[in-house]
């Protein structure tokens, strides 16, 4: 390989970190704890974005430009989700997913 | 390959390694508060691949959003979490000798069948009871060689030199018991009837007699069954069963719960984190909180005052397989499936990796101009207009729908005044009354037992110089 | 690529922090001394300046505590992080003409960036050490954060439209003709208001209270973490009358009608000691707020009138 780190290596890094954010959402009971893994897989996703956009097509920043829309669309959720997690909290007084079941029986 | 290229990798590898740690750790960690910045660092790291991608506003953007939104999320956790920094189940880790990461060896058990606990709570109670009190006529006699070992005993305590929590916590116990012995034995001596603050003593000292952990959630349920008595706000001491006044400033007495008489007047210092946790329990919404289940492991510890340390995950799970449940549902910090989830979560790596380096990908295109705010804010002001107005109006129905989920019921009635209390009143000390450290309440009970015991003992001199009445 | 102007680069650097953390610590002492209305220094007028070299070897003598159940990780590396934060935004900061550690063109959003992390110290220093003061002092330092982060934002907002650029350098020289304090009076204003929140300074020294947490986040420090952790917050205070001097005071560009008859630097330097006076003269002049009282000027004052500051620098630039 010539050169500095390739996409293969920034792709590598993306899906080990994918790998890591799926073993914390399915893994945590907390609920802020599952939050927190969706923001990982959210980044895991954009580093691959950034990845692509500088080595697939650098001219074109329109790859940036998704970057900041998917950025924003993390912040919302990360948002929203903390708003409802407080309600429940409030409605519940705990924050563990595994006390939330009545559904399933 | 030359210096420069380098040097990209040497950065390449360090920002990597800073990503994928950050992430692995804030599933290992068990303080809520380094889970979040462990998360921080993940994401501020992939910060620097940004930069290394030649992606400078991105990088900088990344850095920008998440430190404030990680820390919005750390503090949210700070305030739902029962034990924030991780110190409970730290103790408990390491009482109960289990073995791996931290987050991981704190796991759900498969749920037991159900099997009624041979041993449930009340009745190792009253065994450990019983025993002590058989000790306590065993070893009637030479109660002054005795009293010496308890001041020795209380003096060694009040150093908090001793770190390691296991020594300590054997050390009280012993002088617990050395001193419960005594004072039954100078009551006997005496040839009075225990008085009432007496025998409220005494049950203080049972619930302190258990480890460590289990003080906090025997308070909550012993709280209706103790008698209340009262108490002079600025003079501890005092002590009556009656409301009235104090006989030393006249203010009037106050109630306090029984086995908490002594943990409200004085709390350590350093107790923050466990002040935190605390108030979680002191609010949830089922009274005897996440450590329900923690009267399961009196049936762990000797009832000869000193620690028994058998009570490896093991043994209590042959014993006593529902309360180990029970305790495990309050504690654990991972689900029962976290076996699956990480099979799951390695084959899903596999899976990605293998498919990336099938691909032949193309070699690194050179970037033009590297003015990429200009470039950007043109492109988001003419071509993607659309998408910019969007985000910008998901953020803003992101804040109103935040505000609007949120906000506090004003109308309703106030069915969950304790949680308001948990979200809201941080500053309040009077909630913290039972949030003293675990080892501080034990600790303060000792010093009132010593002074109890000092107290009576000079009342039985025959010298009968002045005798003042402590209780 | 490397090399050993890059080198020399970064030493200068860490030679102007200390140098500059120095003085502001004097200037941080002569003020307060006279807001206190009492005589904190031993030693006599001309010596004074060496006031804070003595503390600083009286600190350094000192034992370094160790804490019983604090969290130590956190707390030992928060004033190492800090202050190599703090290193890293000296770098952007135009000290004259062609005199830059590195010319960023995303400068003030990096400016804005790398400070949050300071915050962030400041609450891991204050959790470390696990006491109730500390934990008090995390969430008031987590509350400075949300005070001041969006606020600044939009004040520094301000000058970038007029120079449409990040750069500092830029924005700097784009200021020759007239300095963008006349063009925009409010945005200064609300620029010094929230340096004063991000610096730690009276009246929102609420993280670090001495009359009400004990000292707060810095209670359990002493010897050279606690030395270090001074040093970070000193130069903070500089950086930010600093980077205020670039965005509003045109830099280190001399008076426009008596012309630059000082050598650029000098220039620099003096106006932004200047201003750093004047920042940490009325917050000492003022009672310290509560946090809410606070958030409350954060989000409900300073936030509306950056917003319209906004529109007018906006009418300014078209019509003008």
């Amino acid at each position: 390989m010539t050169g500095g780190p390739g996409l293969v290596a920034y792709l590598i890094v993306g899906a080990i970190m994918f790998a890591i954010g799926i073993f914390a959402v399915l893994s945590q009971r907390g609920a802020v704890m599952v939050l927190m893994g969706i923001e990982i897989l959210l980044n895991a996703a954009i580093l691959n974005l950034v990845a692509f956009w500088r080595f697939v097509n650098p001219n074109d920043y329109g790859g940036q430009v998704f970057v900041i829309v998917a950025m924003t669309i993390g912040a919302v959720e990360m948002a929203i989700g903390l708003a409802i997690m407080l309600m429940v909290y409030r409605a519940r007084g705990t924050q563990n997913i595994d006390k939330f079941s009545e559904m399933k029986e | 390959m030359n210096w420069n290229d380098l040097l990209q990798w040497i950065v390449f590898i360090v920002c990597a390694a800073l990503v994928l740690g950050g992430a692995l750790g804030m599933t290992l960690t068990m303080s809520m508060y380094r889970a979040g910045l462990s998360l921080m660092l993940c994401l501020v790291a992939m910060a620097g691949l940004f930069v290394l991608l030649e992606a400078d506003m991105l990088a900088v953007i990344q850095v920008m959003m998440n430190v404030g939104g990680m820390l919005v999320m750390t503090l949210f956790m700070v305030m739902l979490m029962q034990d924030p920094g991780g110190e409970m189940m730290w103790d408990m880790k390491r009482k109960m000798q289990m073995p791996g990461f931290a987050a991981l060896s704190m796991f759900m058990p498969p749920k037991p069948k159900e099997v009624a606990s041979k041993n449930s709570s009340p009745d190792s109670l009253n065994q450990m009871v019983a025993q002590n009190g058989a000790k306590m006529k065993m070893t009637q006699t030479n109660k002054s060689e005795e009293m010496k070992m308890a001041a020795q005993n209380q003096d060694g305590m009040i150093k908090p030199s001793s770190s390691d929590p296991h020594r300590r916590l054997r050390e009280i116990q012993q002088a617990m018991a050395v001193m419960q012995q005594q004072l039954v034995a100078l009551e006997e001596e005496l040839d009075q009837p225990p008085t009432a603050t007496g025998s409220g003593n005494m049950d203080g000292m049972h619930h302190s007699n258990q480890p460590n952990m289990s003080s906090q959630g025997q308070s909550g349920s012993s709280a209706q069954t103790q008698p209340t008595f009262y108490t002079c706000p600025m003079h501890p001491e005092v002590r009556s069963d009656k409301p009235g006044r104090c006989p030393k400033c006249g203010m009037d007495l106050v109630p306090v719960e029984g086995s908490d008489s002594s943990s409200g007047s004085g709390s350590d210092e350093h107790s923050g984190h466990q002040t935190m946790s605390g108030m979680r329990q002191a609010s949830s919404s089922d009274g005897s909180g996440s450590m329900a289940g923690m009267p399961g492991m009196i049936s762990g510890a000797g009832g000869d005052g000193s620690m028994n340390m058998d009570m490896t995950v093991a043994s209590m799970q042959k014993r006593d397989p529902k309360g180990y449940y029970k305790m495990m549902e309050g504690m654990a910090m991972s689900t029962g499936q976290l076996k699956l989830a990480g099979i799951f979560s390695v084959i899903t790596g596999l899976v990605l990796v293998f498919l990336i380096a099938r691909v032949a990908w193309l070699p690194k295109s050179p970037a033009l101009d590297l003015d990429g705010p200009t470039r950007v804010g043109d492109l988001l002001l003419s071509d993607y207009m659309m998408a910019f107005e969007g985000a910008a109006l998901l953020i803003l129905a992101g804040i109103v729908g935040a505000v609007v989920l949120a906000r506090r019921e004003r109308n309703r009635p106030q069915k969950k005044k304790q949680s308001r209390i948990a979200s809201t009143n941080l500053v309040a000390p009077k909630h913290t009354q039972d949030n003293t450290p675990a080892l501080s309440k034990p600790y303060l009970q000792n010093f009132r037992v010593v002074q109890k015991a000092v107290a009576s003992y000079k009342a039985a001199s025959p010298s009968g110089t002045t005798t003042q009445e402590v209780g | 690529m490397m090399s050993w102007t890059e080198v020399l680069n970064a030493l200068a650097v860490l030679g102007a922090v200390l140098v500059v953390a120095y003085f502001t610590a004097y200037l941080d002492l002569c003020l307060a001394t006279r807001a206190a209305g009492v005589s904190l220094t031993s030693l006599p007028k001309p010596l004074g300046i060496l006031q804070p070299l003595c503390i600083t070897f009286n600190l350094l003598t000192k034992r370094d505590n160790r804490l019983a159940r604090a969290d130590h990780l956190l707390f030992r590396t928060a004033p190492i992080v800090a202050f190599v934060t703090i290193l890293m935004v000296f770098g952007i900061i135009p000290w004259g003409q062609a005199l830059i550690g590195r010319d960023l063109n995303v400068g003030l959003f990096f400016f804005l960036a790398i400070l949050g992390p300071v915050t962030i110290t400041l609450m891991n220093a204050a959790w470390g050490q696990n006491s109730k003061n500390g934990v008090l002092a995390t969430f008031r330092a987590g509350a400075i954060l949300f005070s001041y982060e969006i606020t600044i934002g939009f004040a520094i907002i301000g000058p970038v439209m007029e120079a449409q650029s990040l750069s500092l350098e830029k924005i700097v020289a784009a200021q020759h003709s007239i300095w963008y304090i006349v063009l925009q009076p409010l945005g200064f204003a609300i620029y010094l208001v929230a340096a004063l929140m991000m610096s730690f300074r009276p009246p929102f020294d609420i993280p670090l209270a001495g009359s009400e947490l004990a000292g707060g986040a810095l209670a359990e420090y002493s010897g050279g973490r606690f030395v270090l952790y001074k040093l970070a917050l000193n130069a903070l205070a500089f950086l930010l009358a600093a980077i205020g001097v670039a965005l509003f005071l045109g830099g280190w560009q001399g008076l426009p009608l008596i012309g630059p008859f000082l050598p650029d630097w000098l220039w620099f330097l003096l106006k932004s000691f200047g201003l750093l006076a004047l920042m940490l003269w009325c917050g000492y002049q003022l009672p310290r707020l509560r946090v809410d009282q606070m958030l409350a000027l954060a989000w409900k004052i300073l936030l509306p009138l950056a917003l319209l500051n906004i529109v007018l620098v906006g009418i300014v630039a078209l019509f003008v």
